[in-house]
């Protein structure tokens, strides 16, 4: 057993321990993730940062329990996961919405394969389409919404569970710049005060301070920690608004003097892999 | 939040009477169409009645359309041709699902294990590349003259089509919907359940077309190799008899049942893939 200082403090809702994960390619072993370390108390906002293909995603699965991890070990609650992590909602990048299910049975799919009755998981659903703004497209098919809405059916899903984890891969990529705002903001709005503790991975440096509590940056793959920043600003936030703040202008400011130097030897990578 | 509403657009007075002209336009279009393809059916025939008549081709060979068609009135109203009518849509509909039902099962086995995918493979191969007329022969030998050779070679033809498109489906299923199925709380047979079948039902739909069809040859062209009723039976004797009258009536009867099935599938297609965009459920179909 671990000892968490004092005995009566709670285990962090998350932590990796010295996690390894490697992939095997026909070139050899590709390393995505390296000795990585750091625990999420619970009820914490943190931003995972970092260049693109670094490696954010193999951490955000193997928290979810899609993949293990090829060392190390992860602990959900103070315990070693093993299969899926079911205290945990993953948002993808794109919305994984059931096409040939209605908004309204795509929302209570979660409880209903959960064991809840049809009617009940219907009803709990109605309630979070109402949460969402959705209040009247039950009946739709997800292809009938604009992408702005199929997140919000996403979110609603996603919550509906009521998980004590999110973990969101880059969920806002491809929605126009208003949407996007607005859902930033929805989410902000969700979260305050429920005490869900959401790792969410982006490579929008701005995103990140403006949405959480922290933000960890990571190094041109394989992931290591090349920072972990507290973000000091005042809740609750609008993320439009909160971007005109001297102390985010600062804090952007020192994190992006460290990002730089990775994007461009992720950028470099990729140009020797391309060219 | 009130800018989370979403606004539901109203077309405006303008809109709506150009869309009421567009949807005259397109409905007087689909009523020429309509009279053009009555008239060609009507210029066949009567091209073929003419070259009959005057001696230019003779009746012995590609008949007449009088004859057929007093043929069929004489094979309707004696009531002599229903008993073969029930048995070809009979086997034709016996065949089909037994054909679905196994290509779904192995379809899924085959998608779902690497390792069962892999060691049949060729085999799978080699049945589908073998044409399945030969085997026909072998179906006589093993269950007779009777139905069940037809139907045997209906599933034969069936069974491939089915297969492939399931196996296809399950392996076409979206990972991500896989893996947040996973999240929210499936087990592994929730997850064929509820995302890998409905997602292989696009693939098997497309296919049903298809293999109604091939149920349809597979029982016609056994009826035809040796049986004591059917559609195919009854071609085979006019056809022993030099009766081109019989055999062109035979496939006359043959053409309404295919055309009344189709009817049949294309709604029963439409519903089922009633979630899906029109344009990509248009797709499947003519896939």
């Amino acid at each position: 057993m671990k000892d968490y200082g004092n005995g009566a403090a709670a285990p962090p809702a998350i932590e990796l321990e010295e996690v390894t994960r490697w992939f095997a390619t026909p070139r050899g072993r590709y390393v995505a993730v390296a000795d990585i370390t750091f625990t999420v108390p619970r009820g914490q906002f943190v931003a995972l940062v970092g260049p693109s293909g670094c490696g954010k995603s193999t951490i955000l699965s193997m928290v979810a329990g899609l993949i293990s991890p090829s060392r190390g070990v992860v602990r959900i609650d103070g315990q070693p996961l093993v299969g899926i992590n079911h205290r945990a909602a993953f948002m993808f990048q794109q919305d994984a919405l059931l096409p040939w299910k209605t908004v309204l049975d795509n929302v209570a799919f979660g409880p209903m394969l959960r064991g809840v009755p049809k009617r009940e998981a219907r009803d709990m659903a109605r309630t979070w389409l109402a949460r969402v703004g959705l209040r009247g497209f039950e009946d739709r098919y997800p292809h009938q919404l604009s992408g702005g809405m199929r997140k919000r059916v996403s979110i609603a899903q996603d919550l509906v569970n009521d998980p004590q984890i999110l973990l969101m891969d880059e969920p806002f990529n491809g929605l126009d710049a208003q949407t996007r705002t607005m859902i930033e903001n929805e989410v902000l709005q969700l979260w305050s005060g429920s005490n869900k503790t959401v790792l969410f991975v982006t490579h929008d440096l701005e995103e990140a301070i403006a949405m959480s509590d922290r933000v960890i940056l990571l190094t041109a793959g394989p992931a290591r920690i090349k920072g972990d920043y507290p973000v000091m600003l005042e809740r609750p936030r609008n993320v439009q608004e909160v971007r005109f703040q001297p102390a985010f202008a600062a804090l952007y400011e020192k994190i992006w003097d460290d990002l730089k130097s990775e994007v461009l030897t992720s950028y470099l990578r990729q140009q020797a892999v391309s060219g | 939040m009130e800018s989370r509403a979403v606004s539901v657009e109203t077309p405006s007075p303008e809109a709506l009477h150009e869309f009421g002209q567009l949807e005259r336009q397109e409905r007087r279009r689909r009523l020429l169409v309509h009279i053009l393809q009555v008239l060609v059916l009507v210029g066949i025939l009567a091209a073929w009645q003419l070259v009959t008549t005057i001696g230019w081709v003779s009746p012995f060979f590609v008949s007449q359309p009088t004859a057929i068609f007093h043929r069929l009135v004489t094979w309707f109203g004696t009531g002599f041709i229903y008993r073969h009518i029930e048995a070809t849509i009979y086997e034709t509909i016996v065949s089909f699902i037994v054909g679905v039902l196994f290509g779904i099962l192995f379809g899924f086995l085959l998608a779902r294990s690497a390792l069962l995918a892999d060691v049949l493979q060729p085999y799978v191969a080699m049945l589908n590349a073998l044409p399945r007329v030969v085997l026909a022969p072998i179906f006589v030998l093993w269950f007779g003259l009777g139905m069940l050779s037809k139907i045997a070679l209906g599933v034969s033809l069936v069974f491939f089509i089915v297969f492939y498109n399931t196996f296809q489906g399950v392996r076409e299923a979206d990972p991500r919907v896989i893996d947040k199925a996973r999240m929210l709380g499936a087990t592994e047979w929730q997850v064929i359940r509820h995302v890998q079948l409905p997602s292989a039902i696009t693939w098997i739909l497309s296919s049903l077309h298809t293999s109604f069809g091939f149920a349809l040859a597979g029982v016609v062209v056994g009826e035809y190799l040796g049986a004591t009723h059917g559609i195919g039976y009854l071609v085979a004797l006019n056809e022993g008899n030099f009766d081109s009258t019989g055999v062109f009536a035979g496939m006359t009867v043959l053409a309404i049942l295919v055309l009344v099935i189709e009817l049949g599938i294309g709604p029963l297609e439409r519903w089922l893939l009633r979630w899906q965009p029109q344009q990509e459920a248009s797709r499947v179909r003519e896939g």
